[in-house]
């Protein structure tokens, strides 16, 4: 009897030495959170009225870095997004847009710094499989970061990452005003209490110009996201992005560290390795970008569905991100290598896919030696 | 013939002692408070989640939230009541000292320690069921979701309560109840932050893959959660990860059932 516990007591120890291995094999295997890891869902779950009654609690970490921007990007003021209390509580309306006077939109407004898009609508309906016309704007080098970046962050980032740390700019929302989270003094019923919150908090008149400041400060919180949950795979696409936005070599080089970091622990998240290569690109290390291109088109035509249709695990993010890292890659392989080489590998991944409507414009226009292809006009724009 | 009865006793008489002590420990949790109150709370998140479809729910990204968040609350409470349930278990015998009556009995310490497992596995598992009708039922589906996936996420919740429930019993054995109770609950909702910030800081350094190692030994409890890959509409997992997962769940319950029972054995009560 004492003999079998023996053994039951060494197997027990034996098996616990070893039980490192099952959690090790694990973390290769990670689930994904589906459609709920997309900006347009955590906007949208975000801005919902049910979300404002929790306030910030909220579930995952890319809620909070998403509130944290937010706030940040705002010098530190709550405003209340995308909701008016008021008019749900007078007409039922749940879910309002920032109120602007009547007639005002991006085709009457004179004001040339105001940026119709500030509201972080993400114009993602548009029908991938389809429209070759959507794509018009995918011929460039420049173009194709571009689409990466605005699915990737907010127009206020990218206005923001302008900024360099300590400034600050003020933007006129005197036509188009959000109400901040602590009311103002005449809609605030708590009296004192509310005065007191209004001069500790950070808070500013809503009527008055909104105050951004630069985005660095917001890098801590993308760093300990990611030491937190190293599969938070966003953290490391914008926490590099921001890096790469300082424009100085050392930070550059800094963003490169960061997103490699990312590809060590996601090996398999195609978008890493594109923005791998586009800060490559921006260090002048166009050898190594296209291999990181090449790998993300790799990786991600693995994981693309074969007709390219959305779904809860390939969103038109997705669908952006790799048409960005197949077209770089042809782009770049026809600037290095020349038109045969670029065709070869555009048929090849073409061979790969069922459908792919911006790769069929790439190729016809590869195939007609005389004339111009449409993206060589632009093919060496600077990112 | 019945002189060798008694000498080998059936395969059901070592278990009875098991059952009668899980059904023991089964009653006095129901008469104990902490359940009511996460019902309650449970109750709050219904209530929310009825307001919110006589309103009326914006879009389905919220319905998805608003799922997402009733299933998060009954995972996280139903782990709450079988940490709390286990973790009570033998330093309550010990106070009261009701622990000595009941070894007096012909009912081993492994008996005891696996009845009491059990029960806690068992409360764990019925304190999921209610949340469920709370939390699930209620809840809006505005997108598609896998049921496959939910049942999946169940069984892995099952599978993570053996494991708390072991834990809990072994811990209890030196550690104060109130310590033991604070220091579990950080091991099961935050061990996968504590690890990712352990591994982090040490990628890249020389030491990166003896802390990948040595970081395996806290139990990771994120691998148990389907709930955000259900509410985000992703495919049932693969038989290779399901059965992976399973089997994590199994080698950690039996290596701390058997520490607990080791330490037991040994402890003078």
């Amino acid at each position: 009897m004492k003999a079998t516990a023996r053994v039951a007591s060494a197997a027990a120890l034996a098996l616990f030495l070893v039980s490192p291995i099952l959690p090790l094999q694990l973390s290769t295997q990670t689930v994904g959170g589906g459609r709920g890891d997309s900006v347009e869902a955590a906007e949208q779950r975000n801005a919902s009225a049910f979300a404002i009654i929790l306030g910030e609690f909220r579930t995952n970490v890319s809620d909070m870095i998403f509130i944290k921007t937010e706030r940040y990007l705002d010098s530190g003021i709550a405003y209340l997004p995308h909701i008016n209390t008021d008019a749900m509580a007078q007409s039922g309306e749940i879910e309002t847009r920032r109120r602007q006077p009547a007639g005002h939109d991006a085709t009457t407004c004179t004001d040339p710094s105001h940026h119709h898009d500030h509201d972080h609508d993400h114009d993602h309906d548009h029908d991938h499989a389809t429209s070759e016309t959507d794509h018009e704007s995918t011929d460039s080098v420049a173009a194709l970061q571009r689409q990466v970046e605005q699915g990737l962050t907010t127009a206020k980032m990218r206005e923001a990452a302008a900024l360099k740390p300590g400034e600050t700019t003020g933007h006129d929302h005197t036509h188009e005003f959000v109400d901040t989270i602590i009311r103002t003094a005449e809609k605030d019923f708590r009296g004192f209490i509310g005065h007191l919150e209004r001069r500790v908090k950070p808070w500013r008149d809503p009527r008055l110009p909104h105050r951004h400041t630069a985005g660095t400060e917001l890098l801590p919180w993308y760093r300990l996201a990611t030491m937190s949950n190293p599969q938070f795979v966003r953290g490391y696409l914008i926490g590099a992005w921001w890096l790469k936005k300082q424009r100085t070599e050392e930070q550059t080089l800094e963003a490169l560290k960061f997103i490699e970091e990312g590809i060590a622990n996601n090996p398999n998240a195609f978008q890493l390795h594109l923005m791998r290569g586009h800060i490559l690109r921006a260090l002048k290390r166009d050898a190594e970008a296209l291999q990181s291109f090449r790998r993300a088109a790799d990786l991600g035509i693995a994981q693309r569905p074969p007709d390219g249709k959305e779904g809860p695990t390939w969103t038109s993010y997705n669908e952006d991100d790799i048409t960005a890292a197949i077209l770089l890659s042809v782009f770049i392989e026809r600037d290095t290598k020349g038109r045969e080489a670029a065709l070869t590998l555009a048929r090849e991944y073409r061979s790969r896919m069922e459908t792919f409507p911006p790769l069929d414009r790439v190729i016809r226009s590869l195939e007609q030696p005389t004339q111009t292809p449409q993206g060589n006009a632009n093919a060496s724009d600077s990112p | 013939m019945s002189t060798d009865s008694a000498a080998i006793p059936a395969p059901e008489s070592s278990l009875r002692p098991v059952a009668l002590v899980a059904r023991a420990v089964v009653l006095e949790t129901v008469r104990r408070r902490e359940f009511y109150v996460l019902a309650i709370f449970m109750g709050i998140f219904l209530a929310g989640a009825l307001i919110a479809e006589i309103v009326g729910i914006e879009n389905p990204a919220t319905g998805t939230f608003i799922l997402d968040l009733g299933l998060s609350l009954c995972v996280v409470f139903s782990q709450l009541v079988t940490l709390l349930t286990a973790a009570r278990q033998i330093p309550d015998e010990l106070e009261a000292r009701t622990l000595h009556p009941l070894l007096a009995k012909p009912v081993s310490r492994g008996q005891c320690l696996m009845g009491k497992w059990l029960a806690s596995v068992f409360v764990g598992v019925f304190a999921l069921g209610v949340m469920l009708l709370m939390g699930w039922v209620p809840a809006p589906k505005m997108e598609r979701y896998y049921d496959l996936t939910l049942l999946q996420a169940l069984v892995l919740q099952v599978a993570a309560f053996c494991v708390i429930a072991a834990l809990a019993l072994l811990s209890s054995l030196f550690i104060p109840k109130m310590l033991n109770m604070v220091l579990l609950a950080i091991i099961v909702f935050k061990s996968s932050t504590i690890i990712g910030f352990l591994q982090a800081r040490a990628a890249g350094t020389a030491l990166e893959d003896v802390v990948r190692w040595l970081t395996g030994y806290i139990p990771d409890f994120s691998h148990f959660n389907l709930v955000q890959a259900y509410t985000g509409g992703v495919e049932p997992v693969g038989f290779e990860t399901f059965t992976l997962r399973l089997a994590y769940a199994a080698v950690l319950s039996t290596i701390y059932l058997a520490a607990a029972v080791w330490v037991f054995n040994r402890r003078t009560v």
